[in-house]
């Protein structure tokens, strides 16, 4: 699948944030000069508030490749993802050392003991995880508000600054400027040709979260342009919907587009989810309860109840985007996207889309079983298209 | 995943046929009390269509006080499904129609033997569901599972994670709001009266396992391991029931009689262990064996029934009462963050019941434990007490064989014995 020189051009600098990662030019140029850099876990971590404390946001994510996690291991044991163990692995080796803070949410069994870890033998200056309801009512969206506002009081003393409301205000404008672009992106992707790659989308919703988010406004806003106008068109043998567990390597992507398919849209937490759903100012609401309605409720994680909330959007997401298959990735112990799928397998087989599951480890660029498996579901999508209507 | 023939009433009356074995069995003795109290549960679970009674299922730590006061039929998941694998009905065919449904082994067994058991249609069908993020994301699921597949209305209860002012809050909210759906659903009224009677009978059962515990710390214990078992089982399936407090009298009475006569699990004890988890469901009298026959007795359990925290219920407060007892519960340490409130009856315990060792029962996808075990063995390590990491399965037989838990047993004490 060529990419034309001037997407690669514009792609590069994202790629190459994503490569220098936690080591990027940007994160040493802030700290040089003074600024604080917090690490965030999970997509129900606000990042807004972050930002409007004058410190840079970073996700917190894990090796980009597979490797042995015998370190991560040791601490957090088998039975604990290997994203949670990767992302340990880099921080006891010193790699995450430029993080001031690390935040985290109580998302799931792997997220909290990881934060348990990291707290405890990683030793990051500032460290605070945040109650994250599974629900959504009057009832949890107090619980959630009360403790960003106790997250807020945290990084105010730590950083002995004042997080005002027109900062937050502000976040929410430029973070929603992000999510509009990148949505924009996304909708390109609905064309029958579409301009960029399902991996090359993913190299852009990994550089979001690493680096100044008004740099990446600016870049992302320069590729947006040139790809509305783009004669770039690629095409593939089905159109894919990845869904799953945290995934953050292009080569993976990579490795499903390689055997000829094209992953036209997903379900995930680095991608659409990342990307969905502005914060909405309702009237006379103070910025940070729309900051935190805006995280409970948006596009929801395998984590939330009721399931069929997310199964909604995943099957309104296979119509705007015409999708022949979904590729279901699941990180070994990620419990609540394994638990999901006899339900979701369910709802889509009613739809007629073939789901294919794969059980990967974080970091995996895909295997020669991974890409056997692929091939072999590509070619029943393209056998069940051939088979003649019964009548 | 189609609804098939309910062949759950076969089911549980199977595990009826065993309580009342057992009852009959232990005549006499504390424990048939207990399993006279498992009999009544499963012949109202089992008799509640024929009886027009409304069955809610729920998983683990939902207060059943409040589905007694409510005049409701529980079903508690994880232990009805547990129960009926460590009677040995067909543990194996209900873990593989979970791996047929999709679940793959890393999901907790205790959760595989629901799903299969919801598929077989082993499970009577739940006119609702009470499920919970506790203790563990497993938990959830299965009851959003077992609301898709028995078509019926559920409700979960979101337990904060951190503890604090808005938590409280949120709990009692949570509180109002289940009684409320359950209330609704039903069509049946909460007895006010009946909760607080229950409470009042949950606070006297409290203040039981504590003296029991209390008397473990005797050398020698007078204990069975495996009757740690027993207290999560009451607890969980009948707190605040009269004839959970004669179990736990009786039981109490007994072990007081034997630590007066100097008469403990093994005589004479030579290793006294704490299990920082559940041992496996089927390995429980096999484990008992290997430890006597080496002089050795597992004698407390920080994260089990060990209700350390003081803690007065107050049955005039049912709701704040079982807010106070949720968060107080041991099992609830290990739900929040790992913070001294968590570690601190580790260390406490080591102290107390003048441990030897530790031993982590690593259950393959449990996501509590296995995670836990480094910081675990770091604090141990302080207080020079070893502790074995022993990779098992709570219900799963396949995963881990007698023999291989007996040898890893076996060189543990060794090494202890070297010391
Ligand atoms: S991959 Fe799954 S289990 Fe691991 S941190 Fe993410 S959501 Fe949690
Ligand atoms: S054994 Fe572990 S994983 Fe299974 S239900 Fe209990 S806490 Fe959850």
């Amino acid at each position: 699948m060529a990419i034309a020189e001037s997407t690669t051009g514009l792609l590069g600098r994202f790629r190459q944030v994503n490569n220098a990662f936690p080591q990027t030019a940007q994160i040493k140029e802030i700290k040089a000069s003074g600024g604080k850099v917090f690490g965030w876990l999970c997509s129900y971590v606000p990042e807004e508030l972050i930002y409007a404390a004058g410190a840079l946001p970073v996700r917190v994510t894990g090796y980009p490749h597979e490797t042995e996690l015998a370190d991560g291991t040791a601490y957090l044991s088998t039975v604990s993802c290997s994203f949670s163990r990767s992302c340990l692995q880099i921080a006891l080796r010193g790699e995450y050392s430029s993080l001031d803070g690390i935040i985290a949410g109580s998302t799931c069994d792997g997220a909290r003991r990881l934060f348990d870890h990291w707290r405890r033998y990683v030793k990051t200056p500032f460290a605070q995880i945040i109650s994250v309801p599974r629900k959504y009512s009057a009832t949890t969206l107090d619980l959630y508000y009360s403790e960003i506002v106790s997250l807020k009081a945290s990084l105010e003393k730590y950083l002995g600054t004042s997080i005002t409301d027109d900062a937050l205000a502000n976040a929410i404008s430029v973070y929603n400027r992000s999510r509009a672009i990148m949505g924009r992106l996304y909708e390109l992707r609905m064309r029958d040709g579409p301009p960029l790659t399902g991996a090359e989308m993913l190299e852009v919703t990994n550089a979001a979260v690493r680096i100044p988010r008004d740099t990446f406004n600016a870049w992302a806003g320069e590729l947006l342009a040139y790809l509305e106008t783009s004669p770039v068109r690629h095409r593939g043998r089905a159109r894919i919907m990845v869904i799953g567990s945290v995934l953050n390597n292009v080569s993976f992507i990579e490795s499903i587009e390689a055997g000829g398919a094209l992953v036209v849209t997903d379900g995930l937490c680095t991608g659409i989810r990342y990307l969905a759903d502005p914060v909405v100012r309702e009237d006379s609401e103070l910025p940070l309860r729309s900051i935190a309605r805006r995280y409970l409720t948006g596009f929801p994680c395998a984590r939330m109840f009721p399931a069929h909330d997310r199964f909604d959007r995943i099957v309104k997401l296979l119509q705007d985007y015409r999708v022949d298959g979904i590729i279901s990735e699941n990180i070994r112990y990620c419990v609540q996207n394994a638990h999901d799928l006899p339900l979701l397998r369910q709802m889509v087989s009613a739809l007629g889309i073939p789901i294919l599951a794969l059980d990967i480890e974080y970091g995996t660029s895909g295997s020669g079983q991974i890409q056997t498996r692929v091939q072999a579901f590509l070619e029943m999508i393209e056998a069940s298209r051939r088979r003649p209507v019964e009548r | 995943m189609g609804t098939a023939i309910d062949t759950s009433t076969g089911k549980i009356s199977q595990l009826i046929r065993y309580m009342k074995f057992l009852t009959t069995f232990y005549r006499n003795q504390p424990h048939a009390h207990y399993f006279r109290m498992l009999q009544d549960y499963f012949i109202a679970l089992r008799d509640a269509r024929a009886n027009g009674g409304f069955v809610v299922a729920h998983t683990i730590f939902f207060p059943v006080e409040i589905f007694d006061a409510l005049d409701l039929v529980p079903m508690h998941l994880e232990f009805t499904g547990s129960l009926m694998s460590f009677f040995g009905i067909e543990c194996g065919d209900l873990l593989a129609g979970a791996a047929e449904m999709g679940l793959p082994p890393e999901v907790c067994s205790a959760h595989r033997v629901i799903a299969g058991a919801l598929k077989a249609s082993a499970m009577p069908q739940a006119n609702a569901v009470v499920c919970s993020n506790l203790v563990c994301d497993n938990a959830m699921k299965s009851g959003e599972l077992t609301m898709a597949l028995h078509s019926c209305p559920g409700f979960v209860f979101d337990y904060p994670f951190n503890q604090g002012e808005a938590a409280d809050r949120a709990i009692m909210q949570e509180l109002k709001d289940v009684i409320a759906f359950l209330e609704n659903v039903s069509g049946h009224k909460m007895d006010w009266h009946r909760l607080s009677a229950n409470i009042a009978e949950t606070n006297r059962q409290i203040g039981l396992v504590r003296e029991v515990n209390n008397l473990c710390k005797a050398v020698p214990s007078p204990l069975p391991p495996q009757d740690f078992l027993k207290f999560l089982v009451v607890d969980y399936m009948g707190a605040g029931k009269p004839e959970t407090t004669l179990y736990l009298q009786s039981l109490r009475d007994d072990l007081a009689a034997k630590v007066a006569a100097g008469k403990g699990f093994v005589n004479p004890e030579r290793l006294r262990l704490m299990a920082t988890m559940l041992s496996p469901w089927y390995l429980q009298g096999t484990i008992d064996a290997i430890l006597s026959e080496h002089g050795a007795a597992i004698v407390c359990n920080p994260n089990l029934c060990d209700w350390r925290q003081s803690l007065q219920l107050d049955p005039a407060r049912p709701l704040e009462s079982i807010a106070m007892k949720l968060a107080a519960c041991s099992p609830m340490r290990m739900f929040g963050p790992l913070d001294e409130r968590a570690l601190g009856p580790l260390r406490d315990c080591v102290r107390e019941y003048r441990i030897n060792g530790a031993i982590n029962f690593n259950h393959l996808g449990c996501r509590q434990i296995g995670p836990t075990f480094k910081i675990y063995k770091d604090i141990l390590d302080e207080l020079d007490v070893p502790i074995l990491y022993m990779d098992c399965d709570l219900i799963d037989p396949t995963v881990t064989s007698a023999d291989e838990v007996r040898q890893k047993l076996e060189q543990f004490f060794e090494l202890l014995e070297d010391r």
